[in-house]
């Protein structure tokens, strides 16, 4: 299946060539999970994200569907 | 911080000064001390703009000493644009220099009979005001830099520009940042029209020969102090994520959330999010010479602001940040971050809070006055509030104002005034604080889109009702006490996720006054600011019918997860159940 992994603010640093906001597509097998197409895309396990699959929240073992847009933010704030 | 500096405008004779001893106010500073001391000296029922109003102006508990990030200021009055109790918080170097200079207040109260504009000059030997009506009329950099060749450039400068002097619901109050720029505005609720409306165009602060504010036990407050930067440092969003994009790096997550309001409060996306994000705009002011990391007072170790240069390298304005990016860019369908600099720099420069006026604008947009995008339009509507034409007047009376004149339903304001960048169908836990905070659509009274999106201090879905009024009620009372200590609130986002930097707060609080507090005391504090602001607005009028999001939120589904705000209203009205 095919995904769109989104990575914003310093998180295009573990991806090269990859720019903030525009999207990389993936291919993964059928029933990969979110944590599994970050690994792959070399972003560390242990670190602090915030996960959204088509603008809704996620979790690392969040199975995924072709299609899905994934969405990655290292932990952000403002206001 | 023993005294308070009363300040007559309406006195026999002109305008006079009286220094005197807090008494019963001892103990408070910051939003806690502005809003006791409107809440009891103000009538509710007053004019907003006559004589019995006052403007109060407070720094936090622990500004101007040596506390990291301690330099927040409190601005409190009755609001012109709300019609309830207002506690407007700005930074700049304000906060640090009054405190040092021993004062817990300022307040400013009555009114002058005659047309005649003053300046209030504050130093260690005392007050002096004058009048200068060749400020009349001045932006506020424009009337900075002449009162630098007067005074001194390393004073501070309060002042407002042409929108407070035309007393309009918008006109904010600005101080000026570490280049003694007018950057830093109190800018919500129509503070700067109350100043106006007591003919005081400036207050400059002058702390030469006061040193920092002693803390009782040196020691303790030193290694707290210490234990505070270390948790504040060590924290992802406030050790790293604000310094390097700053607050407009909400741009994408709002965005890819579907919370980020756009073309007034239609959708929840913007399609061209990139243009005008975080990211992009800290990589232009690298690349042009300016600077994303930059703190707006002294003693700042978050330093979420910075410097954007035009495309000639020139100043422009400081960072623009997330709330003004918004306001001004996806909320009225504008892409361009060298449009969204100049808008943001006129509001600065006449005085006007951005919020308000890119809401304001989005209105007269879906109104078709001009078209979504236009941003030459909206510099244009900017100018004309500025120069106080007809049109600018009924857009400088904000966004409510705005949409009854131009028959719009779709007006996002509680209160009065103007909700921020978060649209409250997506973000259920923002939509609680906007629709209950007794300064009306106000994010940082209760910051939920923390954990609704963010996933700090714990974590909520932001699409459900679930949970929101216990989250928003707790942020609220928190908050409320943060506000009087000085701190910035951004200092929360480490807060909320360290139990332990809470403690180091607290124990440098203890140890600056030699008191005892606990947590439970720390929120007892903000729940007896909220009581106090609460029972203000009820006296002035408010009821519960008051705490409530337009119609539009439930009745129209925002995409892209077509949703509706569901909290309802019985459960809206629990959230002060203390
Ligand atoms: S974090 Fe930002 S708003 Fe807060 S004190 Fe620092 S520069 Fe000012």
């Amino acid at each position: 299946m095919t995904i769109d992994l989104i990575l914003y603010a310093s998180l295009p640093k573990f991806v090269p060539g990859s720019v903030a906001g525009i999207p990389i597509t993936v291919q993964a097998p059928d029933q990969t999970t979110v944590g599994v197409v970050l690994s792959q895309a070399g972003i560390p396990d242990d670190m602090r994200l915030i996960l959204l699959v088509n603008g809704l929240s996620a979790t690392r073992d969040q199975e995924l569907r072709e299609n899905d847009r994934l969405a990655v933010f290292p932990t952000i704030a403002g206001g | 911080m023993e005294k308070m500096l009363r300040i007559n405008m309406g006195a026999d004779g002109g305008p006079k000064a009286s220094s005197i001893p807090v008494g019963e106010y001892s103990g408070l500073a910051g939003r806690a001390l502005t809003s006791a001391l409107v809440s009891k000296e103000v009538p509710p029922l007053c004019h907003p703009l006559g004589a019995e109003n006052k403007l109060v102006i407070s720094p936090g508990m622990l500004s101007g000493s040596l506390a990291a990030n301690s330099g927040r200021l409190s601005v409190g009055c009755k609001s012109p644009l709300t019609g309830g109790i207002k506690e407007s918080n700005a930074g700049g170097m304000a906060s640090q220099t009054l405190a040092r200079l021993g004062y817990a207040a300022i307040v400013i109260e009555g009114k002058p009979s005659g047309d005649d504009l003053y300046t209030i000059f504050i130093n260690k030997d005392g007050v002096n005001i004058n009048v200068d009506n060749s400020l009349k009329g001045l932006g506020n950099y424009a009337l900075v830099e002449k009162l630098k060749q007067q005074y001194s450039e390393k004073a501070c400068y309060i002042s407002i520009g042409p929108v407070g002097e035309m007393k309009l619901a918008s006109a904010s109050i600005a101080c000026t940042d570490m280049e003694c720029r007018p950057t830093r505005h109190a800018g919500r609720g129509g503070t700067g029209a109350v100043m106006g409306s007591k003919n005081v165009k400036a207050i400059i602060l002058d702390d030469t020969g006061m040193g920092m504010r002693k803390p009782k036990d040196p020691d303790k407050f030193k290694e707290a102090n210490k234990r505070w930067v270390d948790g504040l440092k060590k924290h992802p969003v406030t050790g790293e994520g604000l310094a390097a994009y700053g607050t407009n790096v909400l741009t994408n997550i709002l965005n890819e959330a579907g919370g980020y309001p756009t073309h007034n409060f239609m959708w929840g996306r913007f399609e061209n999010h990139t243009k005008i994000s975080g990211e992009t705009q800290a990589a232009l002011e690298t690349e042009r010479g300016g600077n994303p990391t930059h703190g707006c007072h002294r003693g700042c170790v978050m330093r979420c602001s910075g410097i954007y240069m035009d495309k000639y390298g020139q100043y422009l304005t400081k960072q623009p940040e997330y709330e003004t990016v918004w306001a001004h860019g996806g909320n009225c369908g504008i892409d361009d971050l060298d449009t969204i600099a100049m808008l943001d720099r006129l509001d600065d420069d006449y005085g006007i809070d951005t919020i308000e006026m890119g809401a304001t604008i989005g209105v007269a947009m879906e109104a078709g006055l001009a078209k979504f995008g236009d941003g030459a339009a909206a510099i244009n509507f900017v100018n004309q509030v500025g120069k106080g034409t007809d049109m600018g007047r009924i857009l400088g009376s904000g966004a409510a104002v705005t949409g009854k004149v131009f028959g719009v339903e779709r007006v996002p304001v509680v209160k009065g005034q103007s909700m921020p960048a978060y649209d409250p169908r997506a973000v259920h836990g923002i939509g609680v604080t906007y629709a209950t905070s007794p300064m009306g659509a106000d994010h940082t009274a209760g910051y939920a889109v923390g954990s609704n999106i963010l996933g700090i201090g714990g974590k909520t879905d932001p699409l459900s009702p679930e949970g929101q009024i216990e989250l928003s009620r707790n942020l609220q009372i928190a908050t409320a006490a943060v506000d009087s200590t000085g701190m910035c609130l951004f200092i929360a986002f480490a807060v909320l996720d360290q139990p332990e930097t809470f403690q180091a707060l607290i124990d440098m609080i203890n140890a600056f006054y030699g008191f005892n507090l606990t947590a439970d005391d720390v929120a007892e504090l903000g729940k007896s600011v909220l009581r106090n602001e609460r029972a203000f607005n009820a006296a002035a009028g408010f009821t519960s019918a008051h705490d409530r999001l337009p119609g539009f939120f439930t009745r129209d589904a925002l995409p892209p997860h077509n949703v509706k705000f569901k909290v309802t209203d019985a459960e809206l009205d629990q959230v002060f159940n203390f």
